[in-house]
């Protein structure tokens, strides 16, 4: 299974998890079976609007399962959701340990992103 | 006659001055060009007595002549299409209306529909017809909103069209119709700043202008002088006061409360209209 | 490192009168104004020089080689923005092209390439301050990609312990949305005007999808008591704090015309806008301040 990070460069000894994910420069693909991972370019980030659409059709088309994101926006969340890919948030901005954590199951579902004012991050 | 009232800066008192110069002509038609942030409905307290939505046209897909080639999606330049689990999705957020995604599929399988992306009210508020457009805050391009407003304008009228602020594409879609812009300028160092801006935009759209001089000290200040040095007319100029922002904030307008701005707004007016009829 | 959004919602609200008195009381060296369509910060900022200029190429638009084209008009009848002006050649209209395809996919004889413009000029100062700013084309407004660009030029390391601070743009739409990615704190400056209050609940809306504290303060907060204590309810009603309120006060229109920060002059807005600061240091748990600085 493939899991999918948003990250900074295409450096992959030196990866950190992008605060973004339509935004993200490039992705880190990691597959759990072959423990090898490669990075693949979000050519999406140029856009001016719709980044985050066209970063997860990327994401859908390397046949990820889990994404493991700080956030992504509603509408590339929607994509994710309808291809069957659930998104996970980080505990730290690396993407390795992230992916430890995930196998772990100590990661939490993203499971919408404008969740409301009865549910606002703490202070 | 259409003038648009413009300035490059949020704040500087393009609705105050459309609202004020509509309401001083009589029977104006005031038009609020300003469709992601509306504020003119808040001072003139309409009677809406038509609304007409407006729609873009959005492509539908249909699944059973779909041979999932994906060219839409990968035609699609603005991102609105992605193909998942066998399926195209369709975020409409994102699409410009452009027709692409229809005239590139082989099976003929998408045809199009309306979308609503917004609407326009029509009334009145007294004597002064009113127009304004409002969209939707998930939609992304107000120029459709505008072109419909733009279409509803009866010829033969004073007609006063309050812009978004900035120069963005709305801004411009606004000023192409105008016969005559008329840019409002902060007298401050940032107003000027945007000032200029704005200037640049009349100039870049062969549109005649002047300038109203807003929040303007005892001195003369940088948009004045910039005015002087560029020869650009200054039909007016509106002193700072501490209690026009009360009023303002209440919703009231100006020319029918004090006598200080019925003069000014009338003076500007009439330099107008001899100007320009 | 800390990242410190000032937004508004509303044009004119004080946005950067704030965003200036934090960056002296912090003595920040990092800052980015993504206010694209109206930048008014570098006009505080002092000892600015040598910017360095990049073009920021938004979306391709359309260009017809007329040498191929035979005047068929199918991109001109296609074309859904007017685009297309038919005078002895047909020529695109930049300025209202929206860069979508049709017209290259009708073309029967390939007449139509796309070419990046630049649609805004990026600027980046690095001296004692690294500043990042831009100006977009006329025509050409703000976009989550100029914005995000802007950002990035500020090129901050996340383990170092600056504090960012970023001017905002107003609205609601993709350039706010994509300053509020990846900062930490964001101050909402509001009016109380009954437009203002509008676009306050709005821009709340938008922060609330995003991971990051948000405080509103209330700016010529005397110009109208009534909506002032109806933000500070709606506030107490959102659970966010409401930091404080900064009076009408003619000092800040002459230190902005000058250049100054507020926090230069002894007077009530400057005091409002220092108390506003420390309530926030405190939230955040942090101190930047350079202690000459007060």
């Amino acid at each position: 299974m493939k899991i999918a990070c948003p990250v900074n460069s295409n450096d992959l000894n030196n990866l950190c998890l992008n605060q973004s994910f339509g935004r993200a420069p490039y992705f880190y693909i990691y597959d759990d079976e072959s423990k090898e991972g490669y990075i693949t370019k979000n050519e999406g980030m140029s856009s001016p609007h719709g980044a985050g659409i066209k970063a997860a059709q990327i994401v859908v088309d390397t046949k990820a399962k889990v994404v493991i994101a700080y956030r992504c926006g509603d509408a590339a969340l929607l994509v994710l959701k309808e291809a069957g890919i659930e998104l996970f948030g980080p505990i730290s901005n690396n993407p390795k340990d992230n992916i430890i954590a995930y196998q772990a199951g100590t990661l939490s579902v993203i499971d919408e992103i404008h969740s409301g004012h009865n549910n606002r991050p703490d202070q | 006659m259409k003038i648009a009232v413009l300035s490059g800066k949020g704040g500087a008192g393009k609705t105050f001055i459309a609202v004020n110069l509509a309401q001083i002509s009589n029977d104006a038609l005031y038009v609020d060009a300003d469709v992601e942030e509306p504020n003119g409905y808040l001072y003139f307290q309409p009677t809406i007595r038509k609304q007409i939505n407006v729609s873009i046209s959005v492509p539908r897909i249909d699944e059973e002549l779909c041979n999932l080639c994906r060219r839409c999606v990968d035609f699609c330049r603005f991102n609105a299409l992605a193909f998942v689990q066998k399926k195209i999705i369709y975020i409409s957020d994102f699409c410009h209306s452009c027709g692409g995604c229809r005239l590139v599929c082989p099976q003929n399988a998408i045809v199009e529909k309306a979308r609503v992306i917004g609407r326009i009210d029509i009334g009145y508020a007294g004597t002064i017809d009113f127009i304004s457009g409002y969209l939707n805050p998930e939609s992304i391009s107000g120029v459709p909103i505008i072109q419909k407003i733009i279409s509803q304008i009866p010829k033969k009228k004073f007609v006063i069209l309050d812009c978004a602020p900035g120069s963005g594409c709305t801004v411009v879609e606004t000023v192409k119709a105008a016969d005559y812009c008329i840019i409002v300028g902060e007298e401050s160092a940032f107003g000027c700043h945007d000032f200029r801006i704005a200037c640049n935009l009349a100039n870049t759209m062969n549109k005649p202008y002047g300038a109203i001089i807003n929040k303007s000290g005892k001195e003369s200040g940088p948009v004045n002088a910039y005015c002087n040095l560029n020869k650009i007319k200054i039909l007016g100029k509106i002193p700072y006061n501490y209690e026009l922002g009360t009023l303002l904030s209440q919703g009231r307008i100006a020319v029918k409360e004090k006598e200080e701005y019925y003069k000014i707004f009338t003076r500007i007016y009439k330099q107008l209209k001899k100007d320009y009829s | 490192m800390t990242r410190l959004l000032i937004l508004s919602g509303k044009g004119g609200t004080g946005k950067t009168t704030v965003a200036g008195a934090f960056i002296a009381l912090s003595q920040a060296k990092r800052i980015a104004d993504c206010d694209v369509e109206s930048a008014n910060l570098h006009l505080l900022l002092p000892g600015l020089s040598a910017p360095i200029y990049r073009d920021y190429y938004g979306i391709a638009k359309a260009v017809i080689d007329s040498s191929k084209c035979i005047g068929c008009g199918k991109c001109a009848d296609n074309c859904r923005f007017d685009a297309i002006i038919v005078k002895d050649d047909y020529i695109v209209d930049t300025l209202s092209c929206e860069g979508c395809g049709v017209c290259a996919l009708v073309c029967p004889n390939e007449a139509v390439t796309f070419a990046m413009m630049p649609q805004a000029k990026l600027i980046l100062y690095k001296d004692e301050i690294i500043f990042s700013m831009a100006e977009p084309h006329i025509g050409s407004g703000a976009s989550g990609l100029l914005v995000t660009e802007v950002k990035k030029q500020l090129d901050y390391a996340l383990e170092s312990k600056e504090l960012v601070i970023i001017d905002g743009s107003p609205g609601i739409g993709c350039p706010v949305k994509a300053s509020l990615v990846g900062v930490d704190f964001v101050l909402i400056v509001s009016e109380p005007s009954l437009s203002g209050f509008s676009d306050l609940k709005r821009i709340v809306v938008a922060a609330l999808g995003f991971n990051v504290i948000i405080a509103v303060c209330i700016n010529k907060y005397n110009i109208n008591l009534d909506n002032t204590r109806t933000i500070e309810e709606y506030c107490t009603k959102m659970n966010i704090p409401c930091l404080g309120r900064i009076p009408d006060d003619n000092q800040v229109r002459t230190a902005n015309d000058i250049g100054h920060f507020i926090t230069d002059y002894d007077c009530p807005a400057s005091e409002a806008i220092k108390k506003i600061y420390q309530k926030m240091i405190k939230i955040l748990g942090v101190n930047y301040e350079n202690s000459d600085s007060m």
